[in-house]
């Protein structure tokens, strides 16, 4: 879908069956992301989140993007998942769907524990006979027993993030984006997720996975981009990209604040 | 992945079944909230149109034979206006975090927040417009009921879309609502007729759709008139000039709401 193209993100029925290894899915190209703070009615502050950003994402590769808090790893996300678009650059999605890990951040709060997973299955493209398909498998998953039927606002906040991590595991969206953290809720079932994105990872799932602990990605990633203060700096071998980021990171301990 | 079956998704319908799911679970969670539940959706205009009857029917003496049903009528249109508009004020707004996890076209919120109020004054009106088949003598002109229901769904739908999505730009506006909404309260003919205010007014209050449609409510309930076509036609066009205007809003900036809160 190129830039500027209204309409759904929804991909076209014939582009869904399986995707063939190593085809680009989605394709970046210097792309650049400016907020426009309102400080006030009438005063807007201009900051560039993304100044030049370019990247590919193939099927089945575990992408991993490395960059220091504030670099605008989860802007690039939003831009992947189509839910901002960049000012200037391209973006195009070659029919993919999309989907962030951490669901539970959009969680109706008064609904219950099904009718979420219900609510995300549908924005995620899911029809009601497939929801109904997986949603046993999530809710086992998710160890919440008879709380799935009770309101959010009871749920603990390691029960959310269960819910949150289950709903994205089993609805897998062609391209799953995943956010610094790869484990969710208390310790044991930290492991647990931890272990099971882990494998998802390394199985033909599709990843973007945002991190700034270099050592995740260079475990389990195939490719890795590094990206400094808005502009790509560096893609290939997650190795030695982390490398080159680590070695960074010691000559230039802060160059920027965080945003 | 396979699992998609988009043929026969596209994307309203995925719009209208979120909808259809998310304002069930609303409505469920409303009445499981407060122990009375359904009551107090039949409380709130009631108790309403009591203060109305005991200030101006019984104190200022304005209220005459068939008052009850007189205020009935402006109540109810009323508070659906009034809570339609408040709840769509923050419907996109609120949103913020769930937009910038998935992406959701953006009318779906306003669209969420006029069907919640649509189903909870079914309710109330099928209760309490329904007690005036026993207060009041039918009449055949009580068919053109659904038609001026039908003429205000419009005009509540076109009013929430709009300010759902010009609000998020200027939250500002989320303190001018109320007041304003309290203020449609007094110029809409809740609690007077049309014919107690000054002649050289009558001409402005016809330009408030709300007062001319309560007074069309009136018309064919209690006096047993034909509505004003024309009027009507005139609502409808006019609403729905606004809500292709607000639609329009919406799609145009669909991808900039989620950067607002950055």
């Amino acid at each position: 879908m190129a830039v500027g193209e209204a309409g759904p993100h929804i991909p076209e029925a014939e582009q869904l069956m399986a995707w063939e290894h190593g085809q680009c899915l989605i394709r970046a190209q210097n792309i650049a992301v400016i907020y426009n703070r309102a400080t006030s009615l009438f005063r807007r502050d201009p900051f560039s989140a993304l100044k030049d950003v370019s990247m590919e994402l193939y099927a089945g590769e575990s992408l991993g993007v490395v960059g220091r808090n504030g670099v605008g790893k989860t802007t690039l996300l939003k831009v992947l998942a189509d839910i901002i678009r960049p000012d200037r650059g391209t973006v195009e999605n070659f029919g993919a769907t999309t989907a962030m890990l951490s669901m539970q951040a959009g969680f109706d709060q008064f609904a219950t524990g099904r009718t979420n997973i219900l609510l995300s299955a549908l924005l995620l493209g899911y029809s009601e006979d497939e929801i109904k398909e997986h949603i046993n498998d999530i809710i086992d998953y998710a160890e919440l027993g008879d709380f799935i039927d009770q309101p959010l606002v009871g749920y603990s906040a390691g029960m959310r993030a269960r819910l949150g991590f289950s709903v994205c595991y089993f609805l897998e969206p062609d391209v799953l984006l995943i956010d610094e953290a790869l484990g969710a809720g208390d310790i044991e079932f930290r492991r647990k997720s931890a272990e099971a994105m882990q494998a998802k990872i390394r199985s033909d799932q599709t990843v973007v996975l945002v991190s700034h602990e270099a050592n995740t990605i260079r475990e389990l990633c195939d490719r890795a981009v590094w990206i400094e203060e808005g502009v790509t700096r560096m893609t290939g071998d997650p190795a030695a990209v982390v490398e080159a980021y680590e070695n960074f990171v010691k000559v230039n301990p802060r160059g920027k604040p965080s945003v | 992945m396979g699992i998609f079956d988009q043929k026969k998704n596209n994307q309203f319908r995925i719009v209208a079944r979120y909808v259809y799911y998310r304002v069930k679970s609303e409505l469920t969670a409303e009445t499981a909230r407060t122990y009375l539940s359904y009551v107090w959706w039949l409380l709130e205009p009631i108790l309403t149109i009591a203060v109305f009857y005991v200030v101006f029917g019984m104190l200022f003496e304005r209220g005459g034979e068939g008052f009850v049903s007189f205020l009935l009528l402006g109540v109810t249109a009323w508070f659906w206006f009034q809570h339609s508009i408040s709840k769509s004020v923050t419907s996109i707004r609120k949103e913020a975090r769930l937009m910038s996890q998935v992406y959701v076209p953006k009318y779906t919120f306003p669209l969420c927040a006029v069907t919640f109020m649509l189903f909870k004054h079914l309710f109330v009106v099928l209760v309490l417009v329904g007690m005036l088949l026993v207060i009041e003598t039918p009449s055949v002109t009580w068919f053109f009921y659904p038609l001026i229901f039908l003429v205000q769904l419009i005009l509540i739908l076109a009013l929430s879309v709009l300010v759902a999505a010009i609000v998020p730009f200027i939250p500002d506006l989320t303190l001018v609502v109320p007041p304003l909404l309290r203020l449609s309260l007094f110029l809409s003919g809740v609690f007077y007729s049309q014919e107690m205010i000054p002649a050289g007014y009558v001409h402005y209050f016809r330009y408030n759709p709300l007062a001319g449609l309560i007074m069309e409510y009136r018309k064919v309930m209690l006096y047993g008139q034909m509505p004003d076509f024309v009027y009507l036609i005139k609502i409808v066009l006019i609403s729905s000039l606004i809500l292709a205007f607000g639609l329009w809003l919406l799609a145009k900036l669909d991808r900039i709401y989620p950067r607002l809160n950055n």
